[in-house]
């Protein structure tokens, strides 16, 4: 009853229309053309580029040895990808990539929260994590190659180490930016601190955290493929500098290119993920836009 | 549930300069009393800084008075309890969840039954006129809708207490009395308290009861008009009443005199 005459006033005064954003022909069909153009101007873009490259080597304005050749790193490529090796190097790098990624995140994920009730311990630590996060984490390779050999552990305290800061200080940037006015929602509704870490300082974190996940696995795999080259058994980046070293250009730049691969698949999968996440951030876009 | 009353005694308060650890004091109230019967709509004016949302949180539990006692249904009030409704300024909406989780939160928080949260939080959501934005998120609302969201997650517990501070002060005109219309509507049929701080005297005169003008810091009861506009009211129709705008300008007379001095 008293709901139907509150109705009238909702369309009057509050001037959203949510059919604005659902699928709606010409601007949409717009956007697409747009779209596809762009990602065809991209492949022209690579096309160009590699037809001058090959030209470059056939003609011997270079030597091949420091180019490639495109269409000899197509063949490398193809007999790499019959052959074993080729994934069993993928398969090493992913897995101590992912393994120290992984385990460094959920340490920097709970020490940040355990940390940000402990400030004054945090205060202690605060100037050592600095100090730690702007040393270059390359340069304790051969540290960690002496403790734990050229094996996986290496490589994957390595890519942990690297992974550990960026995740820890975005989490931390995210639990600072918890809105006030949300603190005294929680505070006046009577939460617990148990309930207003998981209903309010957490979800307002997510963001902050999963930009650092996706910093955290780039440089993750900076931190592998470098362990890799220093000294190691398997890994794209033990053959990078072995093909390298025998001026196997052509090989070299198939494993690049299979790396260059892998990485994107994975941020790709990591940004999938988190718009799933976030979707509510991208909610009020499509009005703002319009 | 009938509204519950509220007894303010002789209340004084004062807050460290810079902080809780500051022997600067600052006396922010200064013997404030206050009485509100069940079923009451109080509202409290008074310049910016005299104490009102002090008071408020006083009689939400958030802060006890330093001298004096303040009592809800003669008890101590408790900090989050679900008979009281707080309403502030700003909506304080979670962006990450729909207009419907917002509501459901304070179910959520005192752990009610799941079906129930679902069921209570439609209703309402409907009340406010929101029943087809439940599944929207704060981004894609207006910010009259989003004052209306948080209004709804304040009565979807049913309180008998409402606290309200400056609630409908952050929106521009049109919204403003459209909202205060609305909130007439719903709170008419039903019967809670109400404390209601406002600096706007129009509003105050429309929505009250009664109405109490704080002093200039430090806060005292300056002076207290009663309301006898009949009920139910109509925020719009008082618009063009003769009596709601001599009732506003012999307040309005005592609010300069202490604005000014
Ligand atoms: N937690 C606090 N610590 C220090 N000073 C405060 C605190 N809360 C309020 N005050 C001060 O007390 C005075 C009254 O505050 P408040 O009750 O918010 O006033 P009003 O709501 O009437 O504007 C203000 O001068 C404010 O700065
Ligand atoms: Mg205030």
């Amino acid at each position: 009853m008293a709901s139907d005459a509150f109705q009238a006033t909702a369309t009057q005064d509050d001037s959203l229309d949510l059919s604005r954003s659902a699928p709606n022909s010409s601007p949409r069909r717009q956007a697409l053309w747009r779209s596809t153009a762009t990602r065809l101007g991209t492949v022209l873009v690579v096309v160009v580029v590699c037809l001058f490259w090959e030209l470059t080597a056939r003609e011997r304005w270079m030597n091949p040895i420091f180019t490639g050749q495109p269409v000899k790193v197509l063949g490398s490529l193809w007999e790499l990808i019959r052959g074993n090796m080729l994934w069993e190097d993928v398969a090493a790098t992913v897995e101590a990539t992912l393994v120290g990624v992984v385990a460094a995140s959920a340490c920097g994920i709970v020490l940040a929260f355990v940390l940000s009730r402990l400030r004054l311990v945090y205060a202690v630590v605060d100037p050592l994590f600095v100090a730690l996060n702007s040393l270059p984490r390359v340069a304790l390779a051969p540290l960690f190659l002496l403790w734990f050999g050229i094996g996986l552990e290496s490589k994957v305290f390595l890519s942990a180490s690297v992974a550990f800061f960026v995740v820890f200080l975005n989490t931390v940037a995210g639990i600072d930016s918890v809105d006030r006015d949300h603190l005294v929602l929680a505070r006046s509704l009577g939460a617990g601190a148990w309930q207003t870490f998981r209903k309010f300082v957490l979800p307002s974190s997510v963001p902050s955290i999963f930009a650092g996940l996706e910093l955290a696995m780039i440089y993750g795999f900076i931190g592998t493929v470098t362990g890799e080259m220093l000294a190691g058994q398997r890994g794209i980046g033990v053959r990078i500098s072995y093909y390298s070293g025998l001026f196997r250009t052509n090989h070299m730049l198939a494993y690049l290119f299979v790396l260059m691969i892998v990485t994107t698949a994975i941020a790709t999968m990591l940004r999938w993920v988190r718009r799933r996440l976030l979707r509510w951030q991208s909610a009020g876009v499509h009005q703002m836009v319009q | 549930m009938p509204g519950s009353t509220i007894a303010v005694r002789q209340v004084r308060h004062w807050f460290g300069l810079a902080g809780p650890g500051d022997a600067r004091r600052v006396s922010v109230l200064d013997g404030v009393s206050l009485d509100v019967a069940s079923g009451e709509f109080l509202a409290i004016v008074g310049p910016s800084g005299c104490g009102k949302t002090t008071v408020l949180n006083m009689v939400g539990g958030l802060i006890d008075p330093q001298h004096g006692e303040v009592l809800v249904n003669g008890h101590r009030p408790e900090i989050g309890a679900p008979d009281i409704g707080y309403l502030f300024a700003r909506d304080g909406l979670l962006p990450w969840r729909t207009a419907e989780a917002n509501v459901a939160l304070p179910l959520e928080i005192r752990k009610a039954a799941r079906k129930d949260r679902h069921r209570l939080a439609s209703q309402a959501l409907v009340a406010v006129g929101l029943g087809e934005f439940a599944h929207a998120y704060p981004a894609q609302l207006s910010h009259g809708m989003r004052q209306r969201v948080a209004l709804a997650r304040t009565l979807v517990t049913g309180p008998n207490t409402l606290l309200m501070d400056e609630p409908f002060s952050a929106l521009d005109a049109q919204t403003r009395l459209a909202l205060q219309e609305q909130f007439m509507r719903l709170w008419q049929h039903q019967s809670s308290t109400v404390l209601f701080v406002t600096h706007d005297l129009a509003e105050a005169v429309a929505l009250a009861d009664r109405l109490v003008v704080f002093s200039q810091r430090p806060g005292r009861v300056k002076a207290e008009f009663p309301i006898d506009l009949p009920r139910p009211r109509s925020v719009t129709q008082l618009q063009a009443d003769a009596s709601y705008h001599r009732i506003l300008q012999q307040v309005w007379d005592v609010f300069k005199s202490e604005v000014t001095v």
